[in-house]
C-alpha cells in the first residue's frame, strides 16, 4: 500500500510497448534497475506497463536498441493533477473561496424549527426563543440550549418539557405540552345549555336541576346549578354534574358551484433557476412568460457530509395552463352541496344515524352561479356544557 | 559442480542462511491460485496471458494459467498474478 501511495505521489506513466521483442525490453529494463509493474499483455505484440517518469527517460535507449515502440497513453499521480490544477488557477481559487465560505456559513444557525406544539402557537415559542437570543444568523457556538430551555419552560407554564438542539444549520425546539385534566372536581360551576331545544330528560349527579322535561331552553340557560343543600340544609357551592337530553334542531348549509374549472396544460414550459442563501432568494433568470401557469420546483441542498448548508439551488419549471369550464348536472351539484352540509354537521358532532327528522332545502345563488343546500336535522342529544364560575 | 553445490548447501545449513541466496538457486513462492513470486530469476523468456516462461539457474520455470499478468518485474524478482493453473520446471 505504501509503494502504491508513493508511486502515486511521485507520478507514473502507463506506457504501451509495441514490437516483437517486448520481453527482451522488459528484461533489459529489469537488469538496468528500472522497475515495471502491472505489466499486461493486450495482443501478441502489445504490452502495457507502468513505470515512473524518471525511469521512462532511462528506458529510452533500451527501446531504441531493441526497436520497440513506446507510447504514453495515461499519466497518473499527484504531479500531473497539480499541473492540471495550475492551468485552472482561478477555478481552484474560486473553489477554495467557496469552500471556505460554505464552511464559515455552516457555523451559523440559519433555520429555527418548532416541533411538538399543539395548543401553544409555534410563533409564540419562536418569539420567546428570539427574545432569549436564538435567531437566524447566530453562531452555533453562541447557542445556549440550557438557558433557552429554561426560558421556554418559565414563559409557557403549559409546557411539560422543552429541548433545544442544533442539527447542521437548523436549531430545533422540541416541546411537549402538559396533558390537560379532563375533570377537576374542585372547580365550581354550572351546566348550561349549549343549544336551544325542548328538554326531554334530566339526570343530575350533583347540583340542582333548574329545568324539567317539556321545558323550552335557549343557549346559555343554566340547566343544572352547582348550588345544592347538604344534609344539614346548608347551602353549598360545587361542580354541577349531569346530563340534560333535549330535542334540538341543528342546521348547516353548504354551497357548490354549478361548474368545475379544469386546468389543462398546453405543453409550453419555461425554466428559471434561483439561488437561495439562507432566507434570501436570488433569481438567476427571468420568471414565467405565461399568464396562467403551474409551477414545479426542484431543490438541490448543498451538504458537507450530513450537514445541510444554507445554500440551495432551485429550479422552477413553469407549465402554461388553460382553464376550461364544464357545467355539472343540477342533481349532481345538489348532491355535492348536501354532502358538504352533512359534513359540516358531522364536524359539529351530529351523528347522521341518530337524526329523527331531516329537512333539506335548496336555494339558488344566482350571482355566484352556485346552489346552496340547507340541511336541518332534529335529534335528541345532551345539550349540557360545563361552565365554571 | 554438484560437489561445490553440496558444500554450499552444507555451509548454508551450518550458518542457518537462506539456501537460495548461498546456492544461487531460484525460489518460487505460490499464494493460492492467484499469485506466484519468482526470486533469483534470469529473465523473461515468453509472456502471454496463458503462459509465462522465466529463465532460472535451474532451468525454465513455466507458469500456465488464465489472464496472467506481471504484477512487478525487477532484476531479481518477478511477481505474477492471474488464475494460476500450473508451474513446471523444464
Amino acid at each position: 500500500m505504501t509503494a502504491v501511495l508513493w508511486t502515486w505521489f511521485v507520478g507514473y506513466l502507463v506506457v504501451r510497448f509495441k514490437g516483437p521483442n517486448v520481453e527482451r525490453v522488459l528484461n533489459a529494463a529489469a537488469q538496468n534497475g528500472i522497475v515495471l509493474w502491472r505489466i499486461e499483455r493486450l495482443t501478441t505484440d502489445i504490452v502495457v506497463a507502468r513505470l515512473t517518469v524518471q525511469q521512462f527517460k532511462e528506458l529510452r535507449p533500451i527501446l531504441r536498441e531493441f526497436r520497440v515502440g513506446a507510447a504514453v497513453f495515461e499519466r497518473q499521480g499527484f504531479p500531473f493533477i497539480l499541473a492540471q490544477l495550475k492551468r485552472r488557477l482561478f477555478f481552484i481559487v474560486g473553489l477554495a473561496a467557496v469552500s471556505v465560505m460554505i464552511l464559515y456559513l455552516s457555523s451559523f444557525v440559519w433555520f429555527i424549527e418548532v416541533i411538538g406544539s399543539e395548543d401553544i402557537p409555534a410563533d409564540h415559542i419562536l418569539d420567546v426563543a428570539v427574545t432569549n437570543g436564538l435567531y437566524s444568523g447566530l453562531p452555533k457556538t453562541a447557542v445556549n440550549t440550557a438557558a433557552l430551555e429554561a426560558a421556554l419552560l418559565s414563559n409557557f407554564p403549559d409546557l411539560a418539557w422543552a429541548n433545544v438542539r442544533v442539527e447542521g444549520t437548523r436549531a430545533i425546539i422540541e416541546v411537549v405540552e402538559r396533558q390537560k385534566d379532563e375533570y377537576d372536581p374542585s372547580v365550581i360551576g354550572d351546566i348550561i345549555a349549549a343549544f336551544g331545544g325542548v328538554v326531554t330528560d334530566v339526570f343530575v349527579a350533583r347540583g340542582t336541576a333548574l329545568v324539567h322535561p317539556g321545558d323550552v331552553v335557549e343557549p346559555g340557560d343554566v340547566l343544572i346549578s352547582g348550588t345544592y343543600y347538604d344534609t344539614r340544609g346548608q347551602r353549598q357551592q360545587g361542580r354541577a354534574q349531569g346530563k340534560v337530553l333535549a330535542k334540538i334542531w341543528r342546521e348547516a348549509f353548504a354551497e357548490t358551484a354549478l361548474f368545475e374549472d379544469y386546468q389543462l396544460e398546453t405543453g409550453q414550459t419555461s425554466t428559471q433557476w434561483r439561488l437561495k442563501l439562507g432566507k434570501i432568494m436570488i433569481p438567476l433568470g427571468p420568471g414565467s412568460r405565461f399568464d396562467a401557469y403551474r409551477t414545479d420546483e426542484r431543490v438541490w441542498q448543498l451538504k458537507i457530509g450530513t450537514i445541510g448548508l444554507p445554500i440551495q439551488f432551485v429550479r422552477r419549471t413553469f407549465h402554461e395552463v388553460e382553464y376550461e369550464r364544464r357545467y355539472l348536472p343540477q342533481h349532481l351539484v345538489e348532491e355535492k352541496a348536501r354532502e358538504a352540509a352533512w359534513s359540516v354537521l358531522e364536524r359539529q358532532g351530529v351523528d347522521r344515524t341518530k337524526a329523527e327528522e331531516v329537512h333539506i332545502s335548496t336555494v339558488p345563488v344566482p350571482d355566484a352561479e352556485a346552489v346552496r343546500v340547507i340541511v336541518a336535522v332534529r335529534l335528541e342529544q345532551n345539550i349540557g356544557e360545563f361552565q365554571p364560575h | 559442480m554438484p560437489r561445490v553445490q553440496n558444500i554450499k548447501k552444507q555451509f548454508a545449513r551450518f550458518m542457518d542462511l537462506p539456501s537460495e541466496a548461498v546456492m544461487n538457486t531460484a525460489e518460487v513462492r505460490v499464494v493460492g491460485h492467484m499469485e506466484v513470486t519468482i526470486t533469483n530469476h534470469r529473465g523473461l523468456v515468453e509472456y502471454t496471458t496463458t503462459v509465462v516462461r522465466v529463465n532460472s539457474p535451474q532451468g525454465t520455470i513455466v507458469v500456465s494459467g488464465k489472464g496472467l499478468f506481471i504484477e512487478y518485474l525487477s532484476h531479481d524478482e518477478l511477481k505474477l498474478g492471474g488464475k494460476i493453473a500450473g508451474i513446471d520446471l523444464q
